[in-house]
C-alpha cells in the first residue's frame, strides 16, 4: 500500500492517497486543492480515484472536490450526507468500511467540527482536525473544547502507541508521543 | 545485524522498511531514498545520511549521535520524542517535519529551510540555526539554551502556543 501526501497552499493543509503499489483504484483523502501536482501524484502512480474521505467540511479540506469529480466517478464519504454541492454517504462512528480493497474504520471526535471524524487504516490515523501534532483542534467554545479533548482521550488515545498519525496540517507524529504532549499540554482537563 | 547493514549496503531507494529496534554504528548511507522507512526506537550512532532523501520517515523515540545529514532533502518525517546529539542538518530541506519533545543537544541547523516543521516542547541546547527559512516553524513551549538565530527569520516562527494551527 502507497501512501502519498499533497500539500496545499489553501489553508496550509495536506491531503492523503492511499492505494495499491502497483496503482489502481485509490482513496483520496481532503482533497484540499486540484493542482498539477496532485494531479501527477494521481496519475504517475496508475491511480484512480475512486473513493474520496473527508475528515470535516471546512472548505480548505474540500475545495478540490468540484475538480476532481469531473475527472473521477468518485464516492464521497463524510459524516453529513451532503458537503457543498455533492450527495455524501454518511458514516457513523465505529463504521467499518471496504474500498479500494482498504479496511477503513470510522471514528467520531467532534470538538473541532461537528462532523470531526478519524479514520482508521490499519495503524494509520488519518485525524483531519481532531489533533496536530503536539496540538489539539481548535475549537470557538470552552463546551467545544471539552467534548474535543473528551473525545480524544475516549478513542483516539486508547489506540495502538506505534500507530502513525497523519493530521490535517502539519507533519505527521506517532501517537505514543501524543499521548505524551497531550497529558503535558491538554488545554484546562 | 550483519545481515542489516549489508541489506542497507546493497540498495540505494528503501521503501516501506522497518529498522525500528535497531542499534546502527558508523555506516555509511549517503546519496540514498528512504520512503516511509522506520527508524523508530533505534539508536544511530556516527551514520553518513549525506544527500539522502527522505519522506516519511520515522525516528521516533530514538537516539541518534554524531550522525550527518548535510545537503539531505528530508520532509513529512518524524524525529519526536528523540535525544539527538551532536548532529548536523546543515543546508538541509527540512520542510514539515516533527522534532516535538526532543532534545537538540549541539547539533548545527545553519542553511537549512525548516518551513513548517514543529519544535513544539523541545529542549534545545547548544545548537545553531544560522540563516535558516524558519517560516511557519513552531517553537512553542520550547526551552532553549545557548542558541542561535542569526540571519534567520524568526519573525515569521511562532513562539506562542497553538499560533501554527490558527489555519485550521
Amino acid at each position: 500500500m502507497k501512501i502519498l501526501k499533497h500539500y496545499s497552499m489553501f489553508g496550509i493543509a495536506n491531503s492523503y492517497i492511499i492505494g495499491p503499489d502497483k496503482g489502481g483504484d485509490a482513496i483520496l483523502i481532503d482533497p484540499a486543492i486540484m493542482d498539477i501536482n496532485m494531479l501527477n501524484l494521481i496519475e504517475d502512480n496508475n491511480f484512480y480515484i475512486k473513493n474520496i474521505l473527508l475528515t470535516h467540511s471546512h472548505n480548505h479540506h474540500f475545495d478540490a472536490l468540484r475538480t476532481i469529480k469531473k475527472i473521477y466517478e468518485a464516492q464521497i464519504f463524510s459524516f453529513y450526507s451532503h458537503v457543498g454541492e455533492f450527495d455524501s454517504y454518511s458514516l457513523v462512528d465505529g463504521e467499518k468500511i471496504l474500498m479500494s480493497g482498504i479496511n477503513v474504520e470510522v471514528l467520531h471526535i467532534p470538538g473541532h467540527s461537528a462532523d470531526s471524524l478519524v479514520y482508521k487504516i490499519g495503524n494509520l490515523l488519518f485525524v483531519g482536525d481532531v489533533i496536530s501534532s503536539g496540538l489539539i483542534g481548535r475549537t470557538d467554545s470552552k463546551f467545544e473544547e471539552e467534548i474535543l479533548t473528551d473525545g480524544i482521550e475516549e478513542k483516539l488515545l486508547t489506540l495502538n502507541d506505534d500507530s502513525i498519525v497523519f493530521p490535517g496540517h502539519g507533519p505527521p507524529s506517532i501517537l505514543k508521543t501524543e499521548k505524551k504532549m497531550f497529558n503535558l499540554y491538554a488545554p484546562l482537563k | 545485524m550483519n545481515n542489516v547493514i549489508e541489506y542497507l549496503n546493497s540498495k540505494d531507494n528503501f521503501i516501506h522498511d522497518n529498522f525500528s529496534g535497531l542499534d546502527l554504528k558508523q555506516i555509511n548511507l549517503s546519496g540514498k531514498f528512504f520512503t516511509f522507512c522506520q527508524f523508530n526506537n533505534t539508536f544511530l550512532d556516527n551514520i553518513d545520511f549525506q544527500n539522502c532523501r527522505m519522506n516519511m520517515c520515522f525516528f521516533n523515540n530514538s537516539e541518534i549521535k554524531e550522525s550527518i545529514f548535510d545537503d539531505s532533502i528530508i520532509t513529512d518525517s518524524v524525529f519526536s520524542d528523540s535525544k539527538i546529539t551532536k548532529c548536523s542538518f546543515a543546508n538541509c530541506e527540512l520542510h514539515n517535519n516533527n522534532f516535538n519533545i526532543s532534545e537538540i543537544l549541539f547539533c548545527n541547523f545553519n542553511d537549512s529551510d525548516l518551513y513548517l516543521s514543529r519544535f513544539i516542547g523541545a529542549f534545545i541546547d547548544n545548537s545553531i540555526f544560522n540563516d535558516c527559512n524558519l517560516k511557519r516553524v513552531d517553537f512553542s513551549d520550547y526551552i532553549n539554551n545557548h542558541v542561535s538565530f542569526k540571519l534567520s527569520n524568526i519573525e515569521e516562527s511562532y513562539f506562542t502556543r497553538g499560533k501554527s494551527h490558527e489555519n485550521s
